[in-house]
């Protein structure tokens, strides 16, 4: 056969696939529906933990940034020396010096009344000076103090401890929360369209057998099946997606107009989004496939 | 055109064999009978020419091809010079008469064109014109057998296998599809039959292989059903 003859044959197969594809899923509607639904519905809640890990993520790295170690100096400290070996330091994202006349002003402000301090300034000033550095994520921030307490001219550091300490811990937990129960979800998802596609299957069993003994190929069999898993899978997560799209514009925009605190801030860069929604995409039209694939191998020997 | 070499089919290990140590030579445009009690292993002969099982033993050569150590593509080509006609007919139910000739051409890939040509002529020849739109349930037995026909012959196969293929329907409407095998024969097909009908066979005076306990008994020109197996 030249390759003309083979590509009309491709193309005549192709066609036969999608209508038989088609001619399955009309079949069986009810079927193909609540398939769709479950994968909808198990990708929404996939979906929705996913927005949730990165937003939490987002959250804890606004609270990270904002740790600081509080480095509180000697009157003997050589300033210029010290700040040098602070900006040398790996894993600082920023620092600022505070001498000890704007740590009042600082600390005033804090009160909520500098009035209150008035008696303190000039000399009276009992504040030391001091860098308030920032660490690249809170892990650091106890080695980091460590290694600043070592420094000539530093009198005591402060941070967050506990606070610092927290946060990495749970941070780890609602990653490993995120990936368990989504994978548990993708597993479940796969289940169901294996089972939908096996049932189909099962109805088209016959006919399996007699094209088989018409000489029908593996492939031929297959690719509807196939195709009736991802047209499936893939009607199942653009539910899903929309479903997730709409729900998370809501909670977007409300938490752009009414967050109480600085640090909740929803997650709105496209690309990470767009990342999140095409996973999903793909993840639901393989689950489809997968299933499919999955549930008619064991029919095909005839 | 088919020669069977000394082959031996056991489905189950320590088991009897279906088929034992059959020797055939089956030239082109032969009339075969295969006759025998039930469980001789004219059904497995009729599977083992298909491909549809694989010999224990010996080799089976198909065009002077070993059938034995076909791989899929191979195979595929192999059963697509087949037409195979079977006792329970094996139409799809939910497709109509036209849809159910025309799979054997789809699986294929044949052009559409090409499906609205042939399709017709098959079901003009097995005197089914006019039925195209209608479901095997709403024909008779031997209509439907006539449908299972017409899948069979629409690819002008080299070959066609039918196992009883007359074991459901009357005797009348028997000798009509006897008929109907002996215009496909004459237009240059082989056909090998596996049957019970022995006032088919004794009548038509075709060459007739008898089996019993997976052995060739007999194998006569011209000859009848041996009414002692």
């Amino acid at each position: 056969m030249n390759s003309k003859g083979v590509i009309t044959m491709l193309i005549n197969y192709l066609n036969y696939c999608f209508r038989q594809a088609v001619i399955s899923v009309s079949r069986n509607r009810w079927l193909a529906l609540v398939s769709a639904g479950m994968i909808a519905v198990s990708l929404s809640i996939l979906g929705g933990f996913l927005l949730m890990a990165v937003n939490t993520n987002q959250v804890m790295q606004n609270i990270q940034s904002n740790l600081e170690v509080a480095v509180f100096l000697d009157d003997a400290a050589d300033i210029p020396v010290l700040e040098k070996k602070i900006e040398q330091l790996d894993g600082i994202s920023s620092y600022r010096f505070v001498d000890k006349h704007h740590g009042l002003q600082e600390f005033g402000r804090s009160l909520g009344d500098e009035a209150l301090l008035e008696e303190l300034t000039g000399e009276r000033n009992p504040l030391p000076d001091l860098f308030r550095v920032r660490g690249v994520e809170a892990g650091l921030i106890p080695a980091l103090a460590d290694q600043i307490e070592q420094f000539p001219g530093v009198e005591s550091v402060d941070y967050g401890r506990e606070l610092a300490q927290s946060i990495t811990r749970i941070s780890g937990w609602l990653n490993s929360f995120s990936i368990g129960i989504s994978i548990l979800l993708a597993v479940g998802a796969i289940f169901l369209v294996g089972t939908a596609i096996r049932l189909s299957v099962a109805i088209r069993q016959e006919e399996i057998g007699i094209m088989k003994h018409l000489g029908a190929s593996n492939w031929f069999i297959r690719l509807p099946f196939l195709l009736e898993g991802l047209a499936i899978g893939c009607t199942g997560t653009l539910v899903a997606l929309a479903t997730l799209g709409l729900g998370y514009y809501q909670f977007a925009v409300f938490l752009l107009q009414k967050s109480p605190v600085f640090f909740l801030q929803p997650v709105t860069a496209p690309a990470k989004l767009v990342l999140i929604f095409l996973s999903l995409l793909l993840l639901g039209i393989m689950m489809g496939g997968l299933g499919s694939i999955f549930s008619i191998r064991r029919f095909l020997k005839v | 055109m088919i020669n069977m070499v000394s082959v031996s089919k056991v489905y189950k290990p320590g088991s009897a064999p279906a088929v034992s140590d059959v020797n055939l030579h089956i030239d082109q445009g032969e009339f075969i009978f295969l006759v025998g009690p039930s469980g001789a292993g004219k059904t497995t002969l009729i599977k083992l020419i298909s491909r549809e099982e694989m010999p224990t033993a010996g080799r089976i050569f198909f065009l002077d091809n070993d059938t034995t150590i076909y791989k899929e593509p191979e195979l595929l080509r192999h059963r697509r010079r087949m037409g195979l006609v079977f006792q329970d007919f094996r139409l799809l139910k939910s497709k109509t008469v036209y849809e159910n000739v025309a799979l054997a051409l789809e699986v294929t890939g044949r052009p559409p064109r090409e499906i609205k040509e042939r399709v017709p002529a098959a079901l003009a020849r097995v005197g089914l014109a006019g039925k195209e739109g209608s479901f095997p349930n709403e024909l008779s037995g031997g209509e439907q057998q006539r449908v299972g026909i017409a899948r069979a012959i629409v690819r002008e196969p080299l070959v066609i296998l039918a196992d009883e293929p007359t074991g459901n329907v009357d005797r009348e409407t028997a000798w009509g599809l006897m008929d109907l095998f002996e215009t496909i024969n004459q237009g240059g097909a082989t056909v090998i039959i596996a049957t019970h009908a022995w006032d088919l066979v004794d009548c038509l005076k075709k060459r007739v292989i008898t089996l019993e306990k997976g052995q060739v008994i007999g194998d006569e020109q011209q000859g009848s059903y041996n009414h002692a197996h």
